[in-house]
């Protein structure tokens, strides 16, 4: 039975008895969370909730210096009794952990076979956003590994270890007064976010990938609402609306926010030439 | 004396396969018509890929194929066979950055040397160490890599590890951007990327208010350049120097591997040319057409390893012509004409051999010795005088060093 997944910045976002788990973004080992945990942090509010499922996100790529405590790290959360651990690494897939791992690449687990062979290694995966319906259902059929698929929230589009903004504005001897920025081109017409944090700099859609209608068209164990830079005011109602199955709720969200259902229903090109 | 280092050459084409080859490359690498990150490019049927191999190994060098997209469901029919025909042709190695073609080479047996791809984003030993379980017997290392990093990943890992040191380079994690997906349609890790990064855009802050001046705002790198730094990746035991650049035309590949190719074997054999240190440093920088730094090598980049709108580029008039023959009685080169040049410009015909000659042009004549007074035509056959002997395929530029 599918599950729904939240991504939380407190644990005034636990929502008990609902058919809902928690994902939370690891103190310097993850990115795009509001907020980010430490060991102290994640093992309260763990022992809080022994009845919720909690997913716990290291989900960035980890530099040489990085590796002791990263290993460290993942030792202790190995102890925890979590419902899965979310690398985005291949350095995690060698400390021989107890936990389900899930890798999260971003943009790279695309078809059945590579999935498979994270399956081989008894890992499950985040799907990339960057396929359609019908290509989730075809891995759904080719494997048997643990999908989580985000059907909710800025859809994460790159990023960057160089703090892109605080450089420009460097450059023209401005100062950054705030780690949001939107970013427009001519030419595209779209309004995209662009967000600095510790780690670097991401960019992001502005509209919100919304998948409400496509969630029974689908076969993953979990899907997740990312509430990465959305406005906390509408969390509530997105969480209801998806978990409760609630058409009006949904509509009641949708007035206020740009949607998108990305490439969910079309495929991008491949030749450039086709293309054009 | 320090093991021999690899130079690797990008081969956009046959032509150009064979071109990097002459001009110094230790191995190619290219794309084949299928699964290549550079759907865009020129790139390989199987028939020119074995020609090309052929080409290379008598002359002794490697060929390395990029089988590097990130693969979708509908991409999967026809790798296996594609992977056969790679191991059939005996192509040195395979340059993949998704996991399921290490899978197939591995389950069928299959005889190709595996390179696992820098668009996999490998920032450390252990990630490396995974690679290595798998088969993997060289990993191109993240662009983000800084020369402790480098190092400890070598130390650790015992893995043949391939950096690139000059060249454009992605200013996102690689493999990990889709900004070409959603602004054109075009699918990055399926060989479509549009480079969104090179755009320019208008930046506005959290109230909508505009931030930049105009649409002034970029995130687009400057390039990367590790000529200063070639000793140090030498020391510290980099197998293969990636030049970056499939899409480049001959011209920029021969110079930037005459350069590297030269400055190699100075360090190798400890006879340093300071005189041409601070000329190669020249010749690059004017080839690129961009600017140039260490990016990651040394320190984090900071806002001047940045392009923003307007920034400055050289002239890219620099490449004449090349040599097709030589008239030793009448000491005379006869060149096929790129870019426009007078009689009394100075110019300077460069080789494989790294012996430039410099002199002024003298006269210029046509196929029928009729004299010009310049070389206006791309493409034109002409005569000019040179008294040194020069050979088929060097390359003629301005000569901007003196």
């Amino acid at each position: 039975m599918s599950k729904f997944l939240l991504k939380i910045s407190s644990d005034v976002n636990i929502y008990p008895g609902y058919n809902l788990g928690y994902i939370l973004g690891m103190e310097n080992y993850a990115i795009c969370f509001d907020k980010y945990f430490s060991l102290d942090e994640l093992k309260k509010i763990i022992n809080k909730y022994p009845n919720e499922s909690f997913f716990i996100s290291l989900n960035r790529v980890i530099y040489e210096e990085e590796l002791e405590n990263y290993k460290e790290t993942l030792k202790k959360l190995d102890e925890l009794n979590l419902d899965g651990i979310i690398v985005g690494d291949l350095a995690a897939l060698t400390y021989n952990l107890k936990t389900p791992l899930i890798i999260d690449q971003l943009h790279l687990n695309n078809s059945y076979l590579s999935i498979n062979h994270y399956q081989n290694n008894n890992c499950g995966v985040f799907l990339s956003n960057d396929i359609t319906l019908d290509e989730i259902n075809e891995i759904r059929a080719n494997t048997s590994a643990i999908l989580l698929k985000q059907v909710f929230g800025h859809i994460h589009l790159s990023t960057s270890v160089r703090k892109l903004v605080t450089n420009y504005l460097t450059y023209f001897n401005k100062k950054l007064d705030n780690n949001t920025h939107f970013i427009k081109e001519n030419n595209n017409g779209d309004e995209y976010i662009i967000n600095e944090e510790y780690f670097g700099t991401h960019i992001l859609t502005s509209k919100i990938l919304d998948l409400f209608e496509e969630i029974d068209k689908m076969n993953c164990d979990y899907y997740v609402i990312d509430t990465y830079l959305l406005d906390e005011s509408i969390i509530n109602d997105v969480v209801n609306a998806y978990v409760k199955k609630d058409v009006n709720l949904i509509y009641k969200v949708r007035n206020n926010i740009s949607t998108t259902k990305g490439f969910i229903n079309k495929k991008t090109t491949y030749k450039v030439k086709n293309y054009e | 004396m320090n093991k021999k280092i690899e130079l690797l050459a990008p081969a956009g084409s046959l032509e150009k396969l064979k071109w990097a080859i002459n001009w110094g490359a230790d191995a190619v690498y290219l794309g084949g018509n299928k699964y290549s990150l550079r759907a865009n490019a020129k790139n390989f049927s199987i028939e020119e890929i074995k020609e090309g191999v052929l080409y290379a190994h008598n002359h002794n060098a490697k060929v390395y194929v990029a089988v590097n997209i990130v693969f979708h469901n509908e991409d999967l029919n026809g790798i296996n066979e594609y992977l056969k025909e790679l191991e059939k042709i005996k192509v040195d190695a395979i340059i993949f950055s998704d996991p399921l073609v290490m899978d197939i080479v591995n389950d069928n047996n299959i005889n190709l040397e595996l390179h696992y791809s820098t668009q996999g984003s490998t920032f450390n030993s252990d990630a490396a160490l995974y690679l290595k379980k798998n088969n993997v017997k060289r990993v191109v290392l993240a662009r983000e890599c800084s020369k402790s990093d480098i190092k400890s990943i070598i130390d650790k890992t015992g893995l043949e590890v391939e950096c690139f040191v000059h060249g454009a380079m992605c200013v996102n994690i690689s493999g990990r951007c889709v900004l070409s997906n959603y602004f054109t349609n075009r699918d990055a890790n399926r060989g479509g990327c549009a480079q969104v990064c090179r755009f320019n855009f208008n930046l506005y802050d959290k109230d909508k208010n505009i931030v930049s001046d105009g649409n002034n705002f970029s995130i687009a790198p400057k390039d990367l350049c590790l000529m200063d730094n070639l000793k140090d990746m030498i020391d510290i035991g980099v197998s293969s120097l990636k030049l970056e650049g499939r899409m480049r035309s001959i011209y920029y590949v021969s110079t930037i591997l005459s350069v590297y190719r030269r400055l190699i074997d100075m360090y190798l054999s400890k006879n340093i040319d300071t005189d041409y240190v601070t000329k190669a440093s020249i010749i690059l920088n004017r080839c690129a057409n961009r600017e140039v730094k260490a990016q990651f090598f040394n320190t984090k980049p900071n806002h001047n390893d940045q392009y923003y709108k307007g920034r400055k580029e050289e002239s890219n008039q620099d490449f004449l012509g090349i040599v097709l023959d030589y008239n030793e009685l009448k000491k005379e080169a006869v060149i096929e004409q790129r870019n426009f040049f007078k009689t009394g410009d100075k110019v300077t015909i460069f080789s494989p051999s790294g012996k430039d000659y410099s002199f002024n042009v003298g006269y210029i004549k046509d196929i029928d010795d009729n004299i010009l007074d310049a070389a206006r035509h791309p493409r034109e056959i002409i005569k000019i005088n040179c008294e040194k002997r020069v050979n088929k395929n060097d390359l003629m530029r301005v000569n901007f060093l003196d």
